[in-house]
């Protein structure tokens, strides 16, 4: 008998009806055929049961589902084994023997078609997109007698039971599409892939399930926790509409379904009311169909028509299902969440020590808890940093809402040649080492040669070639050597600062920036190979070559010199106010600081850019400083500011 | 509170595990009319037994009937000839004196002459009927009285019988002794053409025959499934197969393909649309039957 049923896989029907992904609740999530997309809302573990009965008449207690789901970061897996998900036909076939000429006895046949157990997989892209497929096994066993003739000597009609099971996996996938917390849709196939063994028997082809393929979209709308509305529409011209909703522990669900394949309009009625605690869920749900069901049926209409679902189709019977889900977290629950992240100062790799002590940005940072907790900010950029860099841990008060620091550590050894648009992620962590919360940003890491336009940032560039300066100026000293035997110890310093200004300004030459770099600054050993730069390149070369034979040095930032900022360099004599006549009988020349004893001291202004010699830059410098810093107030009124390199 | 959840967890366990079940099946009723009744007749095709079966095709166990009346338009066709025929015959039983197998089994009842008997106005003749049958390996037969018969072979030839189709044919019974003529009509069913589609071979057992006929649809039709000897005439009819008259059936190969089908050479499938119906009651109740037959013999490919 060769037939052409349309016995299909699961469709999207599921015992517990259409949740969405709605995340207050687990359970419905191990319905496969409406989560192809195998999204799962637990955190580490879940376990879920399915236990019901069915009325037929009489009551049929089936295990309708058993199942498993673990998260592993962005990856979620589950698995479940079904045996309740199953439907049997018994039928007479037809053909009946005739035995001792009288008595006649009808040939029976009993075909079962289950779907036996899944695998689930998906994947978490970002916070609106998933991923993911499963794949499902189902069995076919089926069962007849047949009048068999057997033929020794004599010819006998036997009654023989031939049977012969047919095993299909079935693939499906699904995605995921979160645009906001109240628009979210689904997409996914059904019956993408049948793999199925041949049939070996052609007493049973044509019974078998088919492959017909399909797709089902489904779209949320969620405007509060305590009412959702979805709408789930099949290709076969089939939908399913629902409203879930979560409030207080309680969750409630309403799923009415058409199917293409049954009638009324309206098949049937899938409520569902439950309660879930951070531990577990517990749902009661039914099936209740609008069509009258009986045990018996017309095997025309099945020889017809066949079935297109295996736990919901015009044979299936209302039922009551009990579902359980234990959430097992071997992670502690989430205390903290990371609402927003700002930042507020570009970096710069030279400055790295400078995030130690001032934060590049800031996160707000919410306690979710019912407790106080302590919530450690911490950071990694991509190309900068492998490990996390932890910031000071942060009390809050529980739902309270903070501003936390973001700090940073950049490796000295450091080297990036171009700014570069690079990741910075934000964690936030409570009481484990998973953190609670994570946030994204771009954030740009500029050249190691950019600065930030603030003079006192210049003194990263001074100290990084240390090791340079300290052989330059030793080697430019060195060579004076018979000079520096001769003059008196308290005029070293200012003799030494002399000599290395001297040697300074026969290598070099004024070059402003390049204008496309207008805020590069040059290290000393690069000034000095490249034989020039601006007031800043020069600046730090010269006060470089000074603190690296222990003059000390300072920077005077004119803040206003036209509308371009002006950097030179102010160098301590050692000499007290008793020694100037040593360097100069004109006391305008020198400026008095006292020193860390209280002491007074001579410094001098130097105009590094002044590239002709040594008493020429102090005259320039000279008349810079007291015009600029003395005449028009400048360091009274903050024009002017000296800044010590250490 | 976890011990709880952990007895709970066990007792749950263990309640589901005892009483689960599986889903309710559901029981197709069958409404197609795509049955098949089967009946082996024949045991030993070496020795086949004419018990109950006689070539023609008509197949009735007699043992149950009091008396027989049975009318019969019968066709047979040879690759593309087909020969027509008609037969009237008619046996009445002796209740009284049974006739046993040697196991005490019923084989059948001797025969009586009662009367004259005429069908559509033409005396029937008085035969000899003879039973054969096999017991205890050995092949018997047996001469259990007379019958009438009538039999037109081509053109009234031997006997004017005809056998109109959807029509009736007339009785008449002439007793010797007491009792008064009794005569009615017997109707006839519609004609069966049958049409038999064999494929496959006897070599790789593959046989599969599709029967095709025209159909009426109002009762079940009668397919006999024989086998011919290379060089004989007669069939030794081996299924008696009965199915709704919906006008096709597949037979199913396991059917032909377990036959011993390298001893026989052609294979005979059967068509009969009967009208079968009972007169009279106690030892005066009469079968009455009628037929048409359509044989279609086939070289066993």
């Amino acid at each position: 008998m060769a037939l052409n049923l349309n016995i299909l896989p699961q469709s999207s029907f599921g015992l517990t009806g259409y949740w969405g992904l709605q995340e207050s609740v687990t359970i419905p999530f191990y319905n496969y055929e409406s989560n192809s997309s195998n999204y799962f809302g637990i955190k580490d573990w879940g376990i879920s049961l399915q236990y019901g009965a069915e009325f037929s008449g009489s009551i049929n207690s089936s295990l309708y589902l058993l199942a498993l789901a673990k998260k592993l970061g962005n990856h979620s897996l589950s698995a479940r084994f079904t045996p309740g998900y199953q439907k049997e036909f018994l039928f007479a076939t037809g053909e009946s023997i005739i035995i001792n000429d009288t008595t006649t006895q009808s040939l029976k046949a009993n075909y079962n078609y289950k779907e036996l157990f899944g695998i689930g997989y998906s994947y978490k892209f970002d916070e609106q997109f998933n991923a993911g497929l499963v794949v499902r096994f189902f069995s076919q066993d089926f069962n007849r007698e047949i009048v068999k003739p057997v033929y020794g000597d004599t010819l006998y009609l036997v009654r023989e039971a031939i049977n012969e099971k047919v095993n299909m996996w079935n693939v499906d996938i699904g995605i995921d599409f979160i645009l906001n917390k109240q628009f979210q849709f689904r997409a996914a196939s059904i019956n993408l892939v049948n793999v199925k063994d041949e049939f070996t028997n052609e007493e049973f082809q044509g019974f078998e399930m088919d492959q017909k393929r399909g797709a089902f979209l489904t779209a949320s709308y969620m405007p509060a926790e305590f009412f959702n509305f979805h709408l789930l529409y099949e290709t076969s011209n089939s939908f399913q509409v629902s409203a879930t909703g979560y409030a207080k522990g309680f969750t409630y669900g309403l799923t009415a379904f058409h199917d293409y394949y049954q009638e009324p309009y309206i098949a049937g009625v899938v409520p569902a009311v439950g309660y879930r605690t951070n531990l577990f869920e517990i749902l009661l749900s039914g099936v209740k169909y609008f069509s009258e069901r009986n045990t018996d049926a017309s095997f025309s209409k099945f020889y017809e028509e066949g079935i297109h679902n295996i736990i919901n189709n015009r044979y299936s019977f209302d039922k009551v299902v009990l579902s359980l889900a234990l959430n097992i977290s071997s992670k502690p629950e989430k205390q903290v969440e990371l609402i927003d992240v700002e930042i507020v100062r570009d970096i710069y790799p030279t400055f790295y020590d400078k995030y130690i002590d001032q934060p590049f940005a800031y996160g707000r940072v919410v306690n979710i808890s019912d407790k106080p907790v302590s919530v450690i900010p911490s950071v990694k950029i991509e190309g900068i940093t492998d490990d996390k860099i932890q910031s000071p841990p942060q009390m809050l008060a529980p739902g309270d809402t903070a501003k936390v620091p973001f700090y940073l550590i950049i490796p000295d050894n450091y080297v990036i040649d171009k700014a570069t648009l690079s990741y910075a992620d934000f964690y936030v962590t409570a009481s484990s080492n998973e953190p609670d919360a994570q946030l994204q940003k771009a954030a740009l890491i500029n050249s190691i040669n950019s600065w930030d336009g603030n003079v006192a940032n210049l003194r990263y560039f001074i100290m990084r070639d240390q090791d340079f300066s300290m052989n330059y100026a030793k080697s430019v000293l060195s060579d004076n050597k018979s000079t520096l035997d001769t003059i008196p110890f308290a005029i070293s310093a200012f003799i030494k600062s002399k000599i290395l200004f001297n040697d300074f300004v026969k290598r070099l030459v004024y070059t402003s920036d390049p204008r496309a770099t207008a805020e590069n600054v040059q290290f000393p050993k690069q000034t000095i190979e490249l034989k020039g730069g601006d007031c800043d390149d020069l600046s730090v070369a010269y006060s470089s070559l000074l603190e690296s034979v222990g003059i000390q040095t300072a920077l005077v930032d004119y803040k206003e010199d036209g509308e371009i900022r002006h950097v030179n360099v102010l160098l301590n004599t050692k000499l007290s106010p008793t020694q100037a006549k040593f360097i100069t009988t004109n006391d305008s020349k020198f400026f008095i600081r006292k020193n860390e004893q209280g002491n007074d001291e001579i410094w001098i202004p130097i105009e590094t850019t002044s590239l002709t010699d040594f008493d020429e830059a102090w005259n320039v410098g000279v008349e810079k400083f007291n015009r600029e810093a003395l005449v028009k107030l400048g360091l009274a009124t903050g024009k002017v500011e000296i800044i010590d390199v250490y | 509170m976890k011990k709880l959840l952990t007895y709970l967890i066990i007792s749950a366990s263990v309640f589901i595990l005892v009483s689960c079940d599986k889903p309710a099946p559901t029981q197709l009723v069958d409404d197609t009319n795509n049955d098949l009744e089967v009946e082996l007749l024949n045991k030993d095709l070496d020795n086949p037994s004419s018990s109950g079966t006689d070539t023609s095709g008509i197949t009735q166990d007699l043992t149950g009937v009091t008396n027989l009346i049975s009318v019969s338009g019968i066709k047979i066709t040879t690759e593309n000839r087909t020969n027509e025929f008609s037969l009237a015959q008619a046996m009445f039983f002796d209740k009284t004196k049974p006739i046993y197998y040697s196991n005490n089994k019923l084989l059948a009842y001797k025969t009586i002459i009662p009367g004259t008997i005429k069908f559509n106005g033409t005396e029937a003749h008085i035969v000899p009927y003879r039973i054969r049958y096999r017991e205890g390996g050995i092949h018997k037969d047996t001469l259990v009285g007379g019958k009438y018969l009538l039999y037109n072979i081509y053109n009234g030839i031997p006997d004017p019988f005809y056998f109109d189709y959807n029509s009736n044919v007339s009785f008449e019974f002439d007793p010797f002794l007491i009792g008064g003529n009794i005569s009615f009509n017997i109707p006839t069913p519609h004609e069966i053409n049958g049409v038999v589609s064999l494929s496959g071979n006897k070599i790789s057992k593959n046989l599969e025959a599709i029967l095709n006929w025209n159909a009426k649809g109002e009762k079940r039709v009668l397919i006999i499934i024989g086998l011919m000897r290379p060089g004989q005439l007669q069939s030794i009819p081996v299924y008696k197969m009965k199915t709704s008259d919906d006008g096709e059936l597949t037979i199913p190969g396991r059917y032909l393909n377990q036959l011993p089908l390298d001893r026989f050479e052609k294979i005979v499938f059967t068509f009969v649309r009967s009208y079968e119906g009972y007169r009279g009651s106690g030892n005066n109740e009469l079968f009455v039957s009628s037929q048409s037959i359509h044989s279609i013999v086939i070289d066993i490919p």
